[in-house]
């Protein structure tokens, strides 16, 4: 989880404020998923890559974001262009079942692809340049409500506690002859694990009181106080507003605005 | 000097019918340092929490600079009194050591160049300034351990209480643990420590309170750890210093505590010729 926090990044996009990034991506990536075009989405990713370029992110950075998505996004696009209904373009056989690429599909597959392409190549970014904990200052700054924030710092803060403890309990397990690796419709192997599940709940739940007792102990009441907050200036508002201007001019561009625009003159 | 701390005839039950305190009482001096002692589950955790206002009295009473610790004070209690948990992972939880240090001087309601100030001098005082922006989760437990201090020290509180600042430390960790603390004594905060470890208490405090079954059992100088009645009762054992001492009685001296004590009693013996160089 590295890439969260080692940040400097002392390129413009570096210095860019948190709160500008946040607002001008996050609407970068909503124009952009409205987009039905291969060729629109495409365009967005090569802006954020370029955009990357300048900030000293490496494309191969952007493509081992991508690769944690893989699991999820990665298994509907290999499903889609066999599921859609349309016009075959090739037929597998596998034994008695009968499979149907269609171009539908595969249109369907592909924009789904870029979609999430683009989603992480821009989140990628705005990490890459920010930092965990810019972007959480960021959304404080923002008003986003304090429990919000609160629970991704926490959940962030907190993962590497709770798997410590489940790596823990799994040597102590071993080191008392457990075997793993069986079936997990194994009884006692089952009947272990659950108990375990329910310890950690337990420990997570017993912690998290604790934490709050030294939270408390340092004069917390419900809100963190005021937040050091420096000013924007009129030239993050500016490359904030260019980021949105592009997504927005790929979305005309390729919905024919082009022609609509040069009917004006 | 005049009591910063004074806890009167406390008792504390929890919900589920533990009877944790049962009748404690105790001063402790500005300035001083204190090493409370006694068996697991002898109250003292319970005791620790009430210093901050985490509990507050159910019967009996403690107060902090003259002040009663009450619904009422227990926020002004807890600027006063700051408090170092056991594990740094429950206490140190922001994104950044920086944010973690500034959590307890922002609550405060501080002013934002204070709160830079403070922060940046408490991470000084640890030696943990180099770590400012880095996340707790890389650090070592012993450097977790200085973040949590230097936590409460940004919260400048006159007295400092700890619950096993040794535990699991290496011995590294352990000493530069005990140099921090020296120098919070030389600042003139009072200091108050839980702990097992009777080595650290004879070499280190000038106050000790002895806790079991939720009473004092016994409160005065490190020379309550050599007193048979007494270390047998809490379950304690001598310093290691004491015990090689007290395996000689023939030698007929006041047994020392600490190795400085010890250092000067051999000498002494040289000198007399009791020992032969």
């Amino acid at each position: 989880m590295d890439f969260w926090y080692s940040v400097n990044n002392n390129t413009w996009m570096g210095r860019l404020d948190p709160r500008v990034k946040i607002v001008s991506l996050a609407g970068f990536i909503f124009i952009m998923m409205s987009s039905d075009s291969i060729a629109a989405l495409l365009g967005g990713m090569t802006f954020i890559v370029l955009l990357g370029a300048l900030a000293g992110i490496s494309f191969t950075m952007f493509l081992k974001r991508l690769l944690w998505i893989l699991p999820f996004g990665g298994v509907m696009a290999v499903i889609l262009p066999f599921v859609v209904p349309g016009a075959a373009i090739a037929q597998f056989h596998l034994g008695t079942l009968e499979l149907t690429m269609s171009v539908e599909g595969m249109t369907r597959a592909a924009l789904l692809t870029l979609r999430m392409g683009l989603g992480i190549f821009a989140v990628t970014l705005l990490i890459a340049t920010t930092g965990f904990g810019r972007i959480m200052s960021g959304l404080r700054q923002m008003h986003v409500p304090y429990v919000f924030v609160a629970i991704i710092e926490f959940t962030v803060r907190y993962i590497n506690v709770l798997l410590d403890e489940l790596k823990t309990m799994s040597l102590a397990r071993k080191a008392r002859g457990f075997e793993s690796g069986r079936s997990f419709l194994h009884r006692r192997t089952f009947a272990t694990l659950g108990s375990q599940v329910g310890v950690l709940f337990m420990r997570a739940g017993s912690r998290g009181e604790r934490v709050y007792q030294a939270m408390l102990s340092r004069g917390y009441c419900g809100e963190t106080g005021a937040v050091l907050s420096n000013g924007f200036r009129l030239l993050d508002i500016g490359l904030g507003l260019g980021i949105l201007a592009v997504a927005m001019f790929l979305q005309v561009y390729d919905a024919g605005g082009w022609q609509w625009l040069i009917s004006l003159k | 000097m005049a009591n910063i701390i004074k806890v009167e005839n406390l008792f504390f039950t929890y919900s589920d019918g533990t009877r944790a305190l049962n009748g404690v009482s105790f001063a402790v001096e500005e300035g001083s340092r204190v090493a409370m002692l006694g068996p697991n589950g002898a109250g003292k955790s319970t005791l620790l929490l009430h210093l901050n206002g985490l509990h507050l009295p159910q019967q009996g009473s403690v107060s902090v600079q003259g002040r009663e610790v009450n619904k009422k004070t227990e926020k002004w209690v807890r600027t006063m009194v700051g408090m170092v948990f056991q594990d740094p992972d429950n206490q140190v939880f922001s994104s950044t050591v920086w944010d973690d240090v500034s959590f307890g001087p922002v609550n405060m309601g501080l002013s934002s160049a204070e709160v830079t100030s403070r922060v940046s001098k408490a991470l000084h005082a640890v030696g943990m300034y180099e770590y400012k922006d880095k996340p707790p989760y890389h650090l070592s437990y012993g450097q977790k351990k200085r973040v949590a201090i230097a936590g409460i020290l940004a919260m400048e509180p006159g007295v400092i209480v700890l619950d096993e600042p040794m535990a699991y430390l290496d011995p590294s960790g352990k000493e530069q643990v005990v140099n921090i603390l020296d120098e919070l004594h030389q600042r003139g905060i009072t200091i108050i420590i839980a702990t097992h470890d009777v080595d650290l208490a004879a070499e280190w405090a000038d106050h000790i309170i002895i806790v079991k079954d939720g009473r004092v059992l016994a409160d005065g100088g490190s020379e309550l750890l050599i007193q048979k009645k007494i270390v047998e009762e809490a379950s304690l054992t001598y310093p290691l210093v004491s015990r090689i001492f007290l395996n000689i009685p023939e030698l007929a001296i006041t047994v020392p505590r600490t190795v400085n004590q010890a250092v000067k009693v051999i000498r002494n013996l040289i000198k007399s010729n009791a020992i032969k160089q």
